[in-house]
């Protein structure tokens, strides 16, 4: 079972949620970090110890010997990441490159080869018996879904749950590909709710069943559950000691005990159901 | 005569940037506004104004589409970088999934049978539209690959504006992360102005974002919001930043009453607390005054 | 020989632009016959790699020198690489730029003069 913890709006809570659901099931449990930009699981759950793992991508190699200047990688990159100077000499930008090998398999005279990049690293660890897979983006780098392909291979464990990216953007998608459920955290304000209608926008033409954790609850919230249209699982109320409690790597579980049931509650609905996409 | 550009941004989300970049777009005065956080755009629906313009963005990507001429061969499955391309198990033809197709164009080339075409992504949408003492810019996007280009045409929009009206400021509500959208924003500014709250995940993102806005060479300084949550946290932003030399120029106390103003509509910069007030007009004062 | 100018709008006297992959127009003068032609840059709106796209035009285009305000690291690879003579800090007009390339007062950047993106700024 794959479970997205997402949100639209950042901020709104995933990471905490994400840890709290994963410390509760505890067994047979894998947390992807898929916010490779901000990654913050390596920073919370990570410790010392830890196995590295290299992300590389593959970018163009000319030879110059063997180009004859047909300008059939120029044309075909849409990323501008190839210019022509003369003396049949090809200029690689592999900044702008985003790996798509095409200019490598079209070109007629061989003169292309590839090379690796790496782009990023994942980390793999072990704590509070639950396996975790956090991908880190080297900064400066903007090409994320290799990353997210590879923390997506090899899983082993039955749960697998998702901390997601804030956004609704072309990383959600990647991230949520084959996903079987997700949960999305609405924080009750202005903002929240706005960037709830645009994740479950995404959500919904990629088919996924979901449902609703609410976060920093204050006040009723009645009306609002009308509004959204999915089920809420669980309703978190906003406390301010909570931004000193879970300070510095404490999650839900940690400063309130009774977490650990609702949380496996709100798992086992999840499964128990038979969720039609919305 | 210069427009100077501030790009606000944060690394972690949530910490206040929309709330934080209206609220310095209303005092400025005489200033253009642009969402740039394309993905989740909450700028129009907070700014009060009037829709002037509406420009379409056309050509925001492609997408590959496979014909019934497919033979379901698997080549393109196996070109595919971006693992774009299933068979469909009853048809055995293949299929492309859109969301994930980037456009490329590899299967178009390889396919023996000339089975795929390219189709132009839907357009976006820029829209424009004029509040009491400037301009709004805020994005409509349909298809998540457009995003970084569309916050590109918002920015030379923003120009021409000035350009032609004599407006000198150029705010821009950054998004989360440090990814192309970020990059889009970021570049150009004058100063990039980092919004950070007191908690660990802020601090641990902020030193990405800034280790990204020195690549680009640009003015930096932090203030830090919701002020007072994390004592311990707070101080190690503090030290941070002056081991790095980067300017807090301002600190916002945290206060449980600002979600439901903002959420009634109304700007940080008129909330009912001097001490909220003086430390928003106080970036302002530092950021116009020392550039 | 050709020269490019990049220009804010299409005519000799029209002022420069000091953007180089974003600018608005080409300004390609011929000092042998004189003429000029100007082209309406297709890159401004480009998602990226504008500076790459409008260094191509031009390296195609055959000219010796471009003349502009600023040019960005990866439009000056492939400049500097095509073995095109890069001015930068242009101001006033076209026509003033292309006197002071005949005239030979013009100084030719030696390295990039912008970091990434400069395009994406201020006229």
């Amino acid at each position: 079972m794959q479970i997205a913890i997402v949100s639209g709006k950042g901020g709104a809570g995933k990471t905490i949620i994400c840890l709290s659901l994963a410390y509760s099931l505890k067994s047979d449990v894998t947390v992807l970090d898929a916010d490779v930009e901000e990654p913050d699981i390596s920073l919370l759950a990570q410790g010392t110890s830890y196995e590295e793992t290299k992300v590389e991508v593959k970018v163009p190699v000319v030879d110059q010997q063997k180009c004859t200047s047909c300008r059939s990688c120029i044309t075909v990159c849409k990323w501008n990441a190839l210019a022509l100077v003369p003396n049949n000499k090809v200029l690689v930008f592999e900044d702008l490159c985003r790996s798509c090998t095409t200019c490598w398999k079209l070109c007629p005279s061989g003169a292309i080869t590839v090379k690796e990049k790496v782009i990023g690293v994942i980390r793999h660890f072990t704590r509070r018996n639950v396996h975790f897979k956090t991908g880190i983006l080297k900064v400066g780098e903007q090409f994320t879904a290799p990353i997210i392909w590879q923390l997506k291979t090899g899983l082993v464990d039955s749960i697998v749950i998702i901390d997601c990216p804030p956004g609704a953007g072309q990383n959600i998608y990647e991230t949520l590909h084959k996903v079987d459920f997700c949960i999305i955290i609405v924080e009750p304000t202005r903002f929240g709710i706005f960037d709830f209608y645009r994740i479950y926008e995404v959500i919904k033409q990629m088919g996924i069943p979901a449902g609703i954790i609410v976060n920093k609850k204050r006040g009723s919230i009645e009306n609002l559950k009308q509004e959204l249209g999915l089920p809420v699982l669980l309703e978190i109320p906003f406390q301010k000691d909570y931004y000193s409690k879970l300070s510095p790597v404490r999650t839900l579980v940690d400063i309130d005990e009774t977490y650990y049931k609702k949380f496996r509650e709100l798992y086992m609905s999840i499964t128990a159901k038979n969720w039609k996409n919305i | 005569m210069k427009v100077k550009q501030i790009t606000v941004l944060s690394g972690k989300g949530g910490t206040g940037k929309t709330t934080i970049a209206c609220s310095l777009a209303r005092i400025l005065e005489q200033c253009v506004l642009i969402d740039a956080d394309a993905d989740c755009p909450d700028v129009a629906g907070y700014m009060t104004g009037t829709k002037v313009a509406s420009v379409p963005v056309k050509g925001m990507g492609l997408s590959a589409r496979i014909t019934d001429e497919c033979i379901g061969c698997g080549i393109c499955i196996e070109s595919c970088q971006f693992k774009a391309i299933y068979v469909d198990r009853e048809s055995h033809k293949a299929h492309i999934i859109d969301y994930l197709c980037r456009g490329c164009e590899l299967c178009s080339f390889v396919c023996p049978v000339d089975a795929v075409y390219i189709v132009s992504s839907p357009t976006g949408e820029i829209n424009i539209s004029l509040t009491q003492k400037g301009a709004v810019i805020s994005p409509v996007i349909t298809q998540a690959q457009g995003s970084a280009k569309i916050i590109t045409i918002m920015k030379i929009i923003g120009q021409e504006i000035c350009f032609k009206t004599g407006l000198q400021y150029i705010v821009i509500d950054g998004p989360p992360g440090i990814g192309c959208n970020v990059i889009a924003a970021l570049t150009g500014a004058d100063v990039s102005l980092i919004i950070i709250e007191p908690t660990v995940s802020a601090l641990f993102d902020l030193k990405r974002v800034l280790s990204l806005i020195e690549h680009f060479k640009i003015s930096v300084c932090v203030c830090i919001n919701k002020s007072g949550i994390n004592q311990p946290i707070e101080q190690e932003i503090e030290t941070f930043c002056t081991e790095t030399g980067t300017p807090i120029i301002a600190r916002i106390p945290f206060n449980e009453k600002i979600i439901d103003f903002v959420d009634q509509g109304n700007y940080l910069s008129d909330f009912p607390d001097k001490r909220i007030t003086t430390a928003v007009f106080e970036i302002i004062s530092r950021i116009t005054g020392s550039k | 020989m050709k020269i490019v100018v990049t220009a804010l709008g299409a005519r000799l006297d029209s002022r420069i632009d000091p953007r180089f992959g974003r600018c608005q127009y080409l300004i390609i003068y011929d000092t042998e016959t004189k003429t000029f032609e100007s082209i309406a840059n297709e890159n401004v709106m480009a998602g990226g790699g504008a500076g790459i796209k409008t260094a191509q035009y031009v390296v195609d285009k055959g000219v010796v020198a471009v003349i502009t305000g600023n040019v960005g690291p990866n439009a000056y690879r492939v400049l500097s690489q095509a073995g095109i003579k890069i001015a930068v800090n242009a101001d006033g007009t076209v026509n003033d730029m292309i006197n002071k390339f005949i005239e030979g007062s013009l100084k030719f950047a030696s390295d990039a003069t912008v970091s990434d993106h400069f395009g994406i700024s201020n006229k």
